[in-house]
């Protein structure tokens, strides 16, 4: 079998395994959901086919098997949708298993088939059950819909409300505002019912209308539209075409207009035959006949027309021009796009030095057309968080119940879009807080309901834009981070003095720190601390941040912002020495003038460490020019900028140039060890500025202001 | 990695390294450029003269005389930087070498070229493939991937940190 399709088989089965398993927990939830069987059964029905396609029988039988249960509860003939999702649950582990030992090559081994036989067994059981209760009242709402949610499907929808429709308070206008609102659609008025002026009341409704829909929201959805006036009004709703989504664009076929009639049974085929033989269009031959209305016909040839927009129409439905490229193509691009910013900027520069007026107004055009080339490749290797947070239904469900705790997990903002690299590195810590939720924040349900709370203990993922930052929180009402324990904690390893006491958030900070969650008391208590150092430290290589919120008792939010990409940032050029440098603008919290001779060995709290004043609060800083080992002396007024990672320090360069968006680049993989170096980018002028990583030289302050501490406590003590 | 065998005719680019000839194998370099502004990457070692652009590629330059032991390149109207593609841990990676001057393309049989005498050089042996000898001129044939290997990268950042005391940290009052 060849190797990329394989590949591609791989990608789709994990895709649809990943969606069998959110519909399954979400069917969990609420067995009546009938859109959701649906799904179900359309996710099986693809891994059946493809499964097929490969010659992979074991999977494509056991997909078959299952697909059958769920097509017998869609369409209402069972009614253990409860158990069904339980069963799917663990079939999509069993899948997924098996699936991999086929790609492999491999025979099933015998804990597969055993697993295997259990969930047949389970299957066979559910069937014979279900069959027994086919009656059965909670039986699947929409168990007949035809055509549920995901389909493209266009409706032809006559509808005529009673005269009096008025009397009742319903405006049959805003229904058809709302019809409109389900999808493309076409409406047209049937006035044909408006009597003679002198008959005509004006608080009665005449009219009726033929709606064309194209809607994937499902029939029920525009069954509901009706849902207070259906049993007054004629309405009809017939499908005039159905598009899957799953399959490439198709064409809708012409129709003519003598075949539309016929559909709508406005006309008889015999009345059809009878005016085809007249030499005259047939519009006119139907409606001179009286055969059929003038209305109907204009409706008929509104709706011939939209068929042929349809296809227009379905080509701009996203989900159908959606096609997969590897991610290699995509880096390829956005390093094109790098480089043709790049140039763009050093065009200006010259075109700027030697005074080339003209070529100046093309450059400026240039420019925007490359701003817009460079979003939108950007916005290629943009992904929904969907792509991880689906998985953390399965996480979170597994977890509490191994820990026998009682929980409800929402998710909003998954629609949420990020860069497929940063995505990817998101999910470890996420499920690292997630975990940290569950087993430490949340209450056992006994001490809950002790407190007053509810049983159930509620954690929150939450994602959201707030400027070129995504904002990922995830929040819990369990009990708190302890505050105590951890300043207990914090005395004991010297962090903070005996007799004082730190703002909150600053206590809260200490679970950030490496090992300081090692300490036994904090994790059996609070437990919060496990592991957190590793969260801040990939977030923060993501050039992100990670902040926590707590209430003792109340709960605990943990938010973690990051950038919109990694490739690009907006970055504060420095100058030192000659040599730019830049500052991600995510680290930068100020800029200060550093005092001619500060801290030349000034004597304070931290024996000979550079201290500053700034605001009347003491910061450490240090001296770029030393941390690389750059010789030559300073100007004799040096900026300071002050930064946050895990501390907040300053780092004293020669002069503050300006902040612009820089594309970032990897210096390769021999220069890895340059320690404090990030990347590098590529200035307007052609030649390579440093980015500096903050996280990395916070590193090395906050170990040299220990070691300073030491040998203080050392000297006192 | 063993000494690859040298095929029966092999083509070279040789440059100038002070007085002595070098090759490379062709098939290692990419393209020749003349040099452009440099950017030092702070504590690294010091032959790694720093990063270059591209076309819009931040790529690492080496000195291959300081790595040799043989003085730093100065900047003249010959010098050049060799871009090469070589293997560093598993990987191909892009790297730029200074010489003072690029020659030409040469072809050499296997019947050219002989093993490395194992005193009397100035440089690491183990970085040589073979002494090709052309026009009564010897011409150091170098095995680019080992002077570059992960092993030998380290050992110098070793040599490095033993040097140097740490910039950040001051002493003790």
């Amino acid at each position: 079998m060849n190797d990329a399709y394989r590949e591609t088989f791989r990608d789709e089965s994990r895709d649809l395994l990943e969606r069998l398993e959110k519909a399954a927990l979400d069917l969990g939830a609420d067995p009546s959901d009938g859109g959701i069987v649906h799904d179900i059964f359309r996710i099986l029905h693809t891994i059946k086919g493809t499964s097929a396609m490969f010659d992979f029988t074991e999977v494509s039988e056991f997909a078959h098997r299952l697909e059958s249960l769920f097509s017998k509860i869609r369409d209402g003939k069972l009614s253990c949708a409860k158990q069904a999702a339980e069963a799917a649950l663990a079939s999509s582990d069993f899948l997924r298993a098996s699936i991999a030992a086929a790609l492999s090559g491999e025979k099933g081994d015998a804990v597969l088939k055993g697993k295997k036989e259990s969930l047949l067994a389970l299957l066979g059981e559910l069937d014979t059950e279900g069959g027994a209760g086919s009656a059965a009242s909670d039986a699947v709402s929409g168990a007949a819909d035809a055509h549920a949610a995901g389909d493209l499907v266009t409706y032809r929808i006559r509808f005529r409300p009673p005269e009096d429709i008025f009397m009742k308070g319903v405006n049959p206008e805003a229904m058809l505002r709302e019809l409109s609102e389900l999808g493309a659609c076409r409406i047209i008025a049937l006035p044909d019912k408006i009597p003679e002026l002198e008959t005509l009341d004006p608080e009665r409704c005449y009219f009726g209308w033929d709606v064309i829909l194209s809607t994937s929201r499902g029939e029920n959805a525009v069954r509901d539209v009706f849902i207070f006036v259906e049993d007054q009004s004629v309405i009809t709703i017939d499908v005039i075409d159905v598009h899957d989504a799953g399959e490439a664009a198709d064409t809708v076929p012409a129709k003519k207009l003598g075949e539309i009639l016929l559909d709508r049974g406005d006309i008889s085929r015999e009345d059809l035959r009878r005016a085809l033989q007249a030499p005259k269009r047939l519009g006119e031959a139907l409606s001179e006949a009286g055969l059929v209305g003038r209305q109907e016909i204009l409706s008929a040839l509104a709706e011939q027309e939209y068929l042929k927009k349809l296809n227009t129409i379905k080509m701009a439905d996203l989900k159908l021009t959606s096609i997969r490229v590897k991610a290699e193509k995509v880096d390829d691009l956005i390093n094109l796009v790098g480089e043709l910013v790049t140039l763009q900027e050093r065009l200006k520069t010259t075109a700027g030095r030697i005074g080339a007026e003209e070529i100046g107004l093309i450059l400026e055009e240039n420019e925007r057309v490359v701003e817009q080339l460079r979003n939108e490749a950007m916005s290629v290797r943009l992904l929904a968080l969907d792509t991880i947070f689906s998985r953390y239904h399965r996480v979170v469900h597994d977890l509490a119940a191994e820990l026998g705790k009682n929980v409800e997990f929402s998710v909003s903002g998954s629609e949420t879009e990020l860069d497929k690299s940063v995505i990817e590195r998101l999910n470890d810590p996420l499920v690292h807080i997630i975990r940290n939720c569950i087993d430490h924040g949340i209450e056992p349900e006994a001490e809950r309901t002790a407190r007053g709370k509810r049983a159930a203990g509620r954690i929150g993922l939450r994602a959201f834009h707030e400027a070129a930052e995504i904002n990922i929180e995830v929040t819990d009402d369990g009990r708190g981070l302890d505050r105590d324990g951890i300043l207990r904690r914090a005395r004991e390893r010297g962090l903070i003095a005996e007799n004082t006491t730190p703002p909150d958030d600053e206590i809260h900070s200490f679970v950030f720190l490496p090992g300081f969650s090692t300490a036994r008391s904090v994790t059996e208590i609070s437990g919060r601390g496990v592991g957190m150092d590793v969260v801040k430290r990939t977030i923060e290589s993501l050039g992100g941040r990670v902040t926590l919120r707590s209430e003792p008792g109340r709960g605990t939010a943990v938010l973690l912002k990051i950038p919109l990409t990694l490739s690009i940032i907006e970055g504060l050029f420095v100058r030192i020495a000659g040599d730019l440098f830049v500052i991600p603008m995510t680290n930068v919290e100020e800029c200060v003038e550093l005092p001619a001779g500060a801290g030349e060995g000034a004597a304070d709290g931290f024996g000979t460490g550079r201290i500053l004043t700034v605001q009347g609060e003491l910061l450490p800083y240090i001296r770029l020019r030393e941390y690389f080992g750059i010789t030559g002396d300073p100007p004799p007024f040096e900026k300071v900028v002050v930064v946050r990672s895990e501390l907040r320090f300053g780092m004293a360069v020669d002069e503050l140039v300006g902040n612009a968006q820089v594309v970032i680049k990897s210096i390769g993989g021999l220069l890895s060890g340059a320690e404090g170096i990030l990347g590098a980018t590529v200035t307007g002028d052609g030649t390579v500025s440093l980015i500096l990583d903050v996280g990395r030289i916070a590193a090395t302050v906050r170990r040299v202001t220990a070691a300073r501490l030491n040998r203080r406590d050392r000297a006192y003590g | 990695m063993a000494i690859e065998t040298i095929a029966a005719v092999s083509t070279y680019l040789t440059f100038t390294l002070g007085e002595e000839q070098y090759a490379v194998d062709v098939s290692k370099a990419r393209e020749v450029l003349e040099l452009p502004a440099v950017t030092k990457v702070p504590r690294t070692p010091e032959f790694m003269r720093g990063v270059i652009n591209l076309r819009g590629n931040v790529v690492p330059v080496c000195d291959l005389r300081l790595k040799f032991g043989l003085g730093p390149t100065g900047r003249t109207i010959d010098t050049r930087v060799v871009v090469m593609e070589i293997e560093y841990a598993g990987e191909t990676a892009v790297l730029g070498a200074l010489a003072d001057s690029v020659q030409e393309v040469i072809e050499l049989e296997a019947g050219q070229i002989e093993p490395p005498p194992k005193i009397g050089m100035n440089i690491n042996t183990e970085f040589i493939r073979g002494m090709g000898k052309r026009n009564d001129r010897f011409i150091i044939i170098l095995d680019i991937d080992r002077v570059f290997s992960p092993d030998e990268m380290e050992r110098l950042a070793k040599v490095k940190e033993a040097d140097e005391s740490p910039q950040t940290e001051e002493k003790a009052p």
